[in-house]
């Protein structure tokens, strides 16, 4: 018995038939069978007498670990994951290339380990198996009493039975000996039975000579075929045939084995049974022929009867399914001594062409390229490949709406395509919605093969959807054939950059993106070409609205390679849009030449620069600004004009357009425009840009908002507001401002800009006697504190007038021009006097003509101790202020210097004495803050009440 | 200067030149040529004997025909009528020139630089002293050669006797209701006379210009005289002496002409341009396409199509196979 250990699976299958199923092992468990170990127990058993169990002998079949890592997934299995990725029509370049090494085919057979070469003793001997000097039989005999014999075969043959004399076996088959055994024993001793196994095989002698790894004579079971000796002894060598081993007896051959039959056919009829002094023979190894590429089994073949390459395929397993048959490649080595190369069609008359020793048969994959296939994709429900038909179009595709997405779009889809002949990717854009309700339509477009439809949805960006296809044809663009693709920018649905079907006009293009969108400007787009000879950039103007009256027309031009279409609306910055061509336009112009851009400002819609194209008149640049705007001045509008006198010297040259009247003196709209022109449109004169309005009210008779036209006086809007009720105290009027308002609030908020930095400076400084003037307590944050506290109500915006006057004389030295946001405030006639600050009850008096201010303080409790006194001041009704020490009264009825006239509803205001708080140095500054504060607290109560 | 100037008037008279182009070098006032070095550029032919007397300012002209004929320049008016102040006011001094001199420069110039080509108006000279002749104005043909000839003596220039410029404007508004066809008038005077009589005068005859004829003109006189009108039209052109600076009183919106100061277009390629800017256009484009016929190299396209700036169809590929 050989137990071996075997390397690869198929090998072990292959032998575990050779030796005759002795060895069933289960290669998960690494263990022989249940089965298989109780008969061997039998047997041993049988052969000891005893009944005692056997540890039974584990046979293991050890994997090799390299073999077992070794599960990777085959060619074959490669080929079909790669194949199961979703359909794409991408091509990846292949390389036409093969393993870049083959092996000579069958070795490795040899290469499993194959040192423990242990007899299998449990096997059941075959019974032609041939006994010869050596075997051990056991023979039990059973009558009366039981006997058992290990009787060994003497060299001349014979075993010596005891009681029974010598049985020649010799050259008997186990089956023969058997019976002889028996027969003679039985006949010898009546009445006995007996049992006669075989315990144990002799060894026999073979010799191993030719082309092995170890020559030499080996000693092996008398069980052994020509393969057990061959992989005993480790196996042929690279350089001996597989296919004619030659095993010698007695000086003749006896048996000639062609191992690529064992292994290819799993014949093994010439495996025969070794006995005493064989000799092994491996001659050299003969032709040999090496195939790669998509076969099955890619190696180096030796060959012997074959002769074609059709027979070599198929010793390799014939082509896989992706093999190229057609371009089969066979590298000879020429009777010249170089190498050739044979092309083969191996689906023709290539399977029929002779080999010669030393070919290497080439079986290149095929092209990794989907054909006859269309593919669907974008806004599907069922995107991917389908099969392509003969004759198939559109509609054959698209059967049925139903495999649409919600939104596609129906007016344009589009067909990308590979251009047979140049390679070039090509886009075909047709009306989806015509192509599936007529299918006699054009837009019913004939599908190539590898065609890929692209639906769109009408919401999305579009030019995003086909930005790889654009991609894709910027790749292969060159300088001869410029990326066929053009870009939308401005005032459309989905701008971008988009693929270019040849001889597509302007406006089907246009369709294509979306469609014009409502609003958008008809009379001014500009189409951007670049001039394909020289590479420069110029404009074309385009009145959309001619090109829809002549869709053959000039307007409606073909668009070709790198087309920049500008499309405006009312409202978008066209200048900005159209910066970068005219940017590049300039940059584009040398010497000798003026950059072709004109200029607009003025009262049109969207002043700017605009490109200059040719024939471009005085109206065009208009248009192109989006018009003039109301407000514009329609008379007349300028042009500066560069000149250059004898080329070199620049002078300006100012015209005078004439926007309405055709005299043939003067310029008109028609005027043709040079580069660099710069027209103004003036503004109507006294344009009323924002109506104007003021408001009025209280004590008038149709108080309200009223719009006033320009220079519009107070009197006059007294007059429309109807004039005053009978309480209306028009000295007591109250006229804000907003210009005014601002004036105050800026200076007031300077003066405590100064004061606050006054105040920061006089604390950091050492200052004379400082300690006197501030106390040491006083900090900064202090200070700003008080600041804060002060900081000052919104400035009214007071304006002191004399509404009696104003409404009495309408004249132009009392009368008031009115401005915009003017309010004014007849307040009801008031008959008190206020009275606030540092008095020791501030209240309101019943006004009295002979009262003055000093009396009205006098009323209030008069001053208190840390009132300032005679710095005490009036706020008069009609917001006039003046101190009560004031010796020129405005009303000049004053009594005293110090005793000024109030008038009815003034307030009467006595400030602290800012001295007696703190060391200030400024406290004149702080008088004027607490001043100003209060004279818009006091302006205030008017509006109060 | 004058005494360095007489001085070398003692040496050889073939010193002249050099003598002119030696004050040239010293005088500062305004050079308005930049004299070349090589002095037979600057050929005696070109030098005005009357200028060297006065002044050292030369006037190399850049005639216009040249530029007629190339850029094939459309003509503007059919009518000149020179107005140039003479009277008192001008008997003062610019940049060392007598300004009435300077005046009458004006019009050589102008008439050396324009095109040789009879036109029809009038030389017109305005004096508050009596027209010794007294005869009535007339529209004559006039080429550049007559211009320089009455120039050449001042006395044979037709005068308009008047005692203020608004009054001489009136008269070349009548004159101008007689003539067909537009006309351009170049005023020449001191800026000092542009006074509200003035562009009353000039409002004027602009409403002549461009109204049917019969109407009546209240004038603060009581004789008011009907007024022949025309609606041919009328440019009035300003050049003012005095200052750089250019005024603008007597343009309106919407109106033909400017007003220059008139050392700004003294130079000569200034001249011409300004010539060019009276007597003519813009070039001619006949077939309308926006480009000018001198580079126009499709002179025949047809209306509203696209041209590129060789005047050519933009977009020929329409024209062929496609366009139907």
């Amino acid at each position: 018995m050989i137990k071996i250990l075997m390397k690869a699976p198929v090998v072990l299958v292959l032998f575990v038939t050779a030796v005759g199923q002795l060895v069933v092992a289960d290669e998960r468990l690494g263990v022989s069978t249940l089965e298989d170990m109780q008969r061997r127990q039998a047997i041993v058993a049988a052969q000891t007498g005893s009944t005692e169990t056997h540890q039974p002998e584990r046979i293991i079949v050890v994997k090799d670990p390299s073999v077992i890592s070794d599960d990777q997934p085959s060619q074959i299995e490669q080929k079909v994951s790669n194949a199961l990725d979703p359909v794409s029509l991408e091509e990846e370049i292949q390389q036409q290339t093969v393993q870049s090494s083959l092996e000579l085919f069958g070795y490795e057979m040899f290469s499993g380990n194959a040192a423990t070469f242990t007899p299998i003793s449990g096997a059941p001997v075959p019974q032609d198996y041939v006994i010869g000097p050596g075997d051990t039989f056991t023979i039990q005999a059973y009558s009366a009493a039981d006997v058992q014999y290990t009787l060994t075969v003497t060299r001349e043959g014979m075993i010596l039975v005891p009681e029974a004399g010598a049985i020649s076996v010799s050259g008997l088959t186990f089956d023969e000996a058997k019976g002889v055994i028996s027969k003679t024993i039985e006949s010898q001793r009546i009445g006995i039975k007996t049992v006669v196994t075989l315990s144990e095989l002799r060894s026999i002698q073979v010799m191993l000579v030719g082309e092995v790894v170890q020559p030499g004579s080996y000693a092996v079971s008398g069980f052994s075929t020509l393969i057990n000796a061959l992989i005993s002894s480790s196996g042929i060598k690279r350089t001996g045939s597989l296919r004619n081993i030659q095993v010698k007896r007695g000086g003749k051959v006896i048996a000639s084995m062609d191992l690529y039959k064992l292994l290819l056919n799993g014949d093994d009829s010439a495996n025969v049974y070794l006995r005493q002094g064989d000799l092994i023979f491996v001659p050299p190894i003969g032709a040999t022929v090496g195939i790669a590429g998509d076969v099955l089994r890619p190696a180096i073949y030796e060959i012997r009867q074959e002769r074609t390459v059709g027979q070599v395929l198929r010793l390799a397993g014939d082509l896989l399914p992706t093999a190229n048959k057609a371009q089969a490649q066979i590298e000879r080595v020429s009777n010249a001594g170089l190498y050739t190369l044979l092309q083969a069609d191996l689906a023709k008359h290539g399977k029929g062409i002779e080999v010669k020793n030393g070919d290497l048969i080439r079986v290149l994959p095929i092209l990794d390229k989907m054909d006859d296939v269309v593919l669907l994709s974008g806004h599907v429900l069922t995107p991917g490949g389908y099969q392509w038909r003969k004759k198939m179009n559109i509609a054959d595709l698209i059967s049925s709406t139903n495999i649409l997405r919600q939104g596609a779009e129906f007016d344009v889809a589009m067909v990308q395509r590979e251009n047979r002949r140049d390679k070039r990717t090509e886009v075909i854009y047709f009306n989806l919605g015509e192509a599936l309700a007529n299918k006699a339509s054009d837009s019913n477009i004939r599908l190539q093969p590898r065609d890929q439809v692209i639906i769109f949805n009408t919401h999305s960006a579009r030019a995003e959807q086909l930005s790889r296809v654009v991609l894709k044809m910027k790749r292969e663009a060159t300088a001869d054939s410029p990326v066929k693709s053009i870009e939308f920018k401005g005032f459309l649905r989905h701008p971008g950059v988009y693929p270019l079907q040849p001889g597509t006009r302007l406006l089907d293009m246009i369709n294509n993106v979306g469609g014009l969108e409502s609003g958008v400007d008809q009379d001014y787009a500009l189409l951007a070409r670049t001039d394909l000879s020289t590479d420069r950039l110029y404009f074309v103007q385009i009145s959309l609205r001619e090109a829809l009256r002549a869709k053959n027309g000039d307007h409606n031009p073909m668009l070709q390679s790198k087309d920049k279409i500008y499309l405006f609306d009312k409202d978008m910055n066209r200048s900005e849009l159209i910066n970068d061509p005219v940017e590049r336009i300039k940059r584009e112009t040398g010497f000798g030449e003026i950059a072709p851009v004109v200029q607009v400002s003025g009262a049109v819609f969207h002043p700017g620069t605009y490109p200059m194209v040719p024939g471009m008149r005085v109206k065009d640049l208009v248009k192109a600004a989006g018009g003039m705007k109301e407000e514009a001045y329609g008379i007349a509008a300028t042009l500066s004009r560069q000149v250059l006198l004898d080329n070199e010297f620049s002078r300006t040259d100012s015209l005078s357009i004439s926007l309405t009247r055709k005299g043939h003196l003067l310029e008109t709209t028609d005027l043709i425009l040079h580069p660099k022109d710069h027209l103004v449109l003036r503004e109507k004169p006294e344009w009323v840009e924002k109506p104007k309005h003021v408001t009025i009210e209280g004590e008038v008779i149709y108080p309200g908002s009223y719009r006033i036209d320009k220079r519009e006086s107070l009197c006059s809007l007294v007059q429309r507001v109807g004039g005053f009720t009978e309480d209306a105290y028009l000295f007591g009027s109250v006229f804000l401002r907003e210009s005014v308002r601002k004036k105050e609030q800026k200076a007031l908020d300077r003066m405590f800009d100064q004061l606050e930095r006054l105040a920061a400076d006089v604390h950091v400084s050492q200052g004379v006697e400082k300690d006197q003037k501030m106390p040491k307590d006083q900090s900064a944050e202090d200070v700003f504190r008080v600041l804060k506290q002060l900081s000052p109500e919104k400035a009214p915006g007071r304006m002191v007038i004399d509404m009696e006057e104003a409404v009495t004389h309408c004249d132009e030295v009392s009368d008031v021009v009115l401005e915009d946001g003017d309010r004014i405030i007849v307040p009801k006639v008031q008959d008190e006097v206020s009275v606030i600050g540092q008095v020791y009850f501030p209240t309101s008096h019943k006004y009295r003509s002979g009262r003055a201010a000093l009396d009205y303080i006098g009323l209030s409790g008069g001053t208190k101790e840390l009132a300032q006194h005679e710095h005490a001041y009036i706020v008069q009704a009609n917001g006039e202020v003046m101190s009560v020490r004031s010796k020129a009264s405005t009303w000049g009825w004053f009594m005293s210097p110090s005793n000024v006239k109030v008038t009815p509803g003034s307030t009467v205001y006595v400030p602290l004495s800012v001295d007696r708080i703190n060391g200030r140095e400024s406290f004149a500054t702080w008088v004027d803050i607490f001043y100003k504060n209060t004279i818009g607290v006091a302006a205030m109560i008017n509006l109060i009440k | 200067m004058m005494s360095n100037n007489s001085l070398l008037h003692l040496l050889k008279p073939l010193g002249l030149a050099l003598v002119v182009l030696h004050s040239v070098g010293c005088v500062s006032l305004e050079r308005l040529v930049k004299v070349p070095a090589q002095p037979e550029l600057a050929t005696v032919k070109s030098y005005n004997t009357e200028l060297h007397r006065q002044s050292i300012h030369l006037f190399n002209p850049i005639p216009l025909d040249s530029r007629v004929a190339h850029l094939s320049l459309e003509p503007r008016v059919k009518n000149l009528f020179f107005l140039v102040d003479q009277s008192s006011v001008m008997s003062g001094q610019f940049r060392g020139v007598e300004t009435r001199f300077y005046a009458r420069e004006m019009v050589r110039r102008f008439a050396q630089t324009m095109p040789d080509q009879s036109y029809s108006g009038a030389l017109l000279k305005y004096d508050q002293q009596p027209n010794p002749r007294r005869q009535e104005l007339l529209v004559t043909n006039f080429t550049a050669d007559d211009v320089e000839q009455a120039l050449g003596s001042p006395g044979s220039m037709e005068q308009i006797e008047s005692d203020s410029l608004a009054t001489a404007l009136d008269k070349v508004s009548e004159l101008i209701s007689r003539v067909e066809g537009s006309s351009a008038v170049i005023l020449i005077t001191s800026w000092s006379q542009i006074d509200k009589a003035v562009e009353h005068a000039v409002m004027r005859m602009r409403q002549r210009s461009s109204f049917e004829g019969g109407m009546g003109i209240v004038d603060s006189k009581p004789e008011s005289m009907p007024w022949q009108g025309s609606r041919s039209g009328v440019c009035l052109y300003t050049l003012g002496i005095g200052n750089r600076l250019s005024r603008t009183r007597l343009e309106t919106v919407d109106s033909c002409g400017y007003s220059v100061a008139a050392n700004k277009v003294a130079q000569p390629r200034d001249m011409t341009h300004f010539v060019q800017s009276v007597l003519y256009k813009g070039p001619a484009d006949t077939d309308g396409d926006g480009i000018y016929d001198y580079r126009d190299r499709c002179p025949d396209t047809s209306a509203g199509r696209i041209v590129d700036f060789s005047g050519c169809l933009r977009f020929v590929t329409s024209e062929g196979g496609n366009f139907k």
